[in-house]
């Protein structure tokens, strides 16, 4: 039926009413949307096709392994690993990160496969800022792809300072020309509506996903069984505990999934209430000694720095885990992100340039096989130094 | 580019060695309906991000796994939401928990719904209303990925209709009557009249 115009108008104000206060539900994360069309997107002949495994009671144990290799990889930015498990098991330190609200990366020459970063990152629900720098050897005598910058987002606004960008492609170098002069360092000015809107929503989401309950009672639990597990907890001189696991052999990583999937299950953790009895714990730590992916563990090491009496994680690091070489240090603190580094005005530049959405979109379209035509619409794009 | 390459909860189960048509069109139905498809899933899980990226691959790993070629790439859309939307009804039957979960099917409370968009002036009171705002978001992401993303560029990024008109070729009348019909659809989902991939 037909509505009336006056039913259609409400009903046109409303959505536009709802539409100015209620963000948009977020679209798909680049590192999902990469492994997506990897899968569907591999070439005939030699597609392979991955299939999910669900198992719940693997998760605490897998989590853990995961969360630490994906708290070394730029959790959220770069990561196209297993963020669900590295989510939620990174769970129990909510309360934690709730109180903290600002973790800091260090990573220091990490290399995992062809992906060399180092950098240090800092992310509170102010925003996040800092440097990076990252390569990509494509290997087959291609020349790396090189990305030096800085950047600093905020619910204000943001910005990215491109000191050094070498992609060797030539159909990307074509489209980004239009964003960036070649060879010059360009601070990117990112548009304000990119960023107020869900940009808090996303950065608390993020930080929230961490958790829902307290890490002191895992943590305590881990303590207690180092010596099954083979870890090593070693009183500092400032009062904290260093923790020191060492992934020997599969064997270790069992044992401590076993340990972990206790003191979870002791914890009382509501999201973690499908390990109920003692053959749960060993189903987890049976099926850990037959995971093959986690010999990508082993000859790793993990060190926590706990403060126990303030019951408080002061900070991870990571060393050469698997495929990852180099160090990654993940320090939680108290406060809030230095404003100086998310300020713009700090940045002095030769070219500044401000990204326009729409072009943005188009530059991406452009992949989809109309290159020519999204060139044209990026040059619509506005840039100060040629005003 | 994979960055992370460390796939801990994975496993590789088997090869394709001959299905090159229909990889191409679940690429290019994945490529232009991506984010549709997953606030589709997203909005149905109480939006659960991880629980989304979660079913979004699996949805993937499916339809590969199935191997179909389709009619055009709308049809392979479709199908592709099909998939998601068992994935979505599998998790909640999974989950002991419904924590935030909305009976979103619940016909009578989505009429309600349109009556009260179609006759009152919407303030804050019922902007705070959770619940209403997912029973539409419910709607809107039902639509195909295009009607999908109309609405969200034009109603919720405020992007204006010549800038959509200039963007799509089309006349500023042409997007004007795209919206009334695109709103004449969502009444439609919400009165239950029209059949979506929840039917």
């Amino acid at each position: 039926m037909k509505p009336s115009n006056d039913a259609d108008q409400h009903f046109h104000d409303n959505l536009q009413t709802i539409g100015r206060q209620v963000p948009v539900p977020n679209g798909v994360s680049p590192h999902v949307r990469a492994e997506c069309a990897a899968q569907l997107g591999s070439s005939p002949g030699s597609a392979r096709v991955t299939e999910f495994t669900r198992n719940r009671k693997l998760f605490p144990a897998i989590g853990l392994a995961a969360s630490l290799i994906l708290t070394a990889g730029l959790l959220f930015m770069w990561s196209s690993g297993p963020t669900v498990q590295a989510a939620e098991i990174l769970a129990a330190l909510n309360e934690q990160l709730q109180d903290s609200r600002l973790i800091e990366l260090t990573i220091d020459s990490l290399v995992i496969d062809e992906v060399s970063i180092s950098g240090n990152i800092q992310i509170s629900d102010d925003g996040v800022a800092g440097d990076i720098n990252v390569t990509v050897t494509e290997g087959g005598g291609k020349p790396p792809i090189h990305v030096d910058a800085s950047l600093g987002l905020s619910a204000d606004g943001g910005w990215v300072l491109v000191r050094e960008l070498d992609i060797p492609d030539p159909q990307v170098q074509a489209i980004l020309a239009f964003l960036l002069p070649a060879g010059t360092e360009t601070l990117i000015m990112l548009p304000k509506e990119m960023l107020d809107r869900g940009f808090h929503h996303d950065i608390d989401e993020a930080l929230q996903a961490l958790g829902s309950e307290s890490v002191a009672k895992v943590l305590e639990e881990i303590i207690a069984s180092a010596s099954d597990t083979g870890m090593t907890v070693t009183p500092q001189r400032d009062g904290t505990l260093l923790l020191t696991i060492h992934f020997d052999d599969q064997e270790a990583i069992a044992a401590m999934g076993g340990v972990v999937a206790q003191a979870l299950r002791d914890s009382g953790l509501g999201d973690f209430d499908d390990i109920k009895s003692d053959e749960d714990i060993e189903d987890i730590e049976n099926a850990l000694r037959d995971e093959e992916d986690l010999q990508k563990l082993v000859g790793g090491t993990v060190n926590i720095v706990y403060d126990q009496d303030a019951g408080l994680v002061r900070s991870f690091s990571v060393e050469d885990i698997g495929e990852m070489k180099g160090s990654v240090t993940v320090a939680i603190r108290n406060g809030s992100i230095d404003p100086d580094l998310l300020d713009a005005s700090r940045v002095t530049t030769a070219s500044t340039r401000t990204l326009d959405l729409a072009a943005l979109q188009s530059m991406f379209d452009g992949f989809d096989g109309n290159s020519r035509a999204a060139r044209k619409r990026i040059g619509a794009g506005r840039s100060t130094d040629d005003d | 580019m994979s960055v992370m390459s460390v796939p801990l909860d994975t496993k590789t189960v088997f090869s394709i060695d001959d299905a090159p048509s229909a990889i191409s069109q679940l690429e290019r139905a994945f490529g232009r309906g991506a984010d549709a498809l997953y606030r589709f899933i997203l909005v149905r899980v109480a939006r659960r991000r991880d629980v989304a990226d979660d079913l979004l691959q699996q949805t993937c790993c499916i339809a590969v796994q199935q191997n179909r070629v389709f009619a055009d790439d709308d049809e392979c859309e479709s199908w592709m939401r099909g998939i998601a939307r068992n994935l979505v009804k599998a998790h909640w039957r999974s989950v002991k928990k419904h924590n935030g979960r909305i009976n979103l099917e619940d016909a009578e409370q989505s009429r309600q719904l349109l009556a009260r968009l179609e006759s009152q002036t919407w303030g804050d009171d019922e902007l705070a209303d959770e619940e209403s705002i997912a029973r539409l978001m419910y709607a809107i992401t039902a639509l195909p990925s295009a009607e999908q993303r109309l609405i969200f560029d034009f109603y919720f990024d405020g992007r204006s209709q010549e800038d959509l008109a200039r963007e799509l070729d089309v006349s500023s009348k042409a997007i004007e009557s795209r919206l009334y019909r695109l709103r004449g659809r969502l009444r439609a989902i919400l009165d239950n009249t029209e059949r979506t991939n929840e039917s």
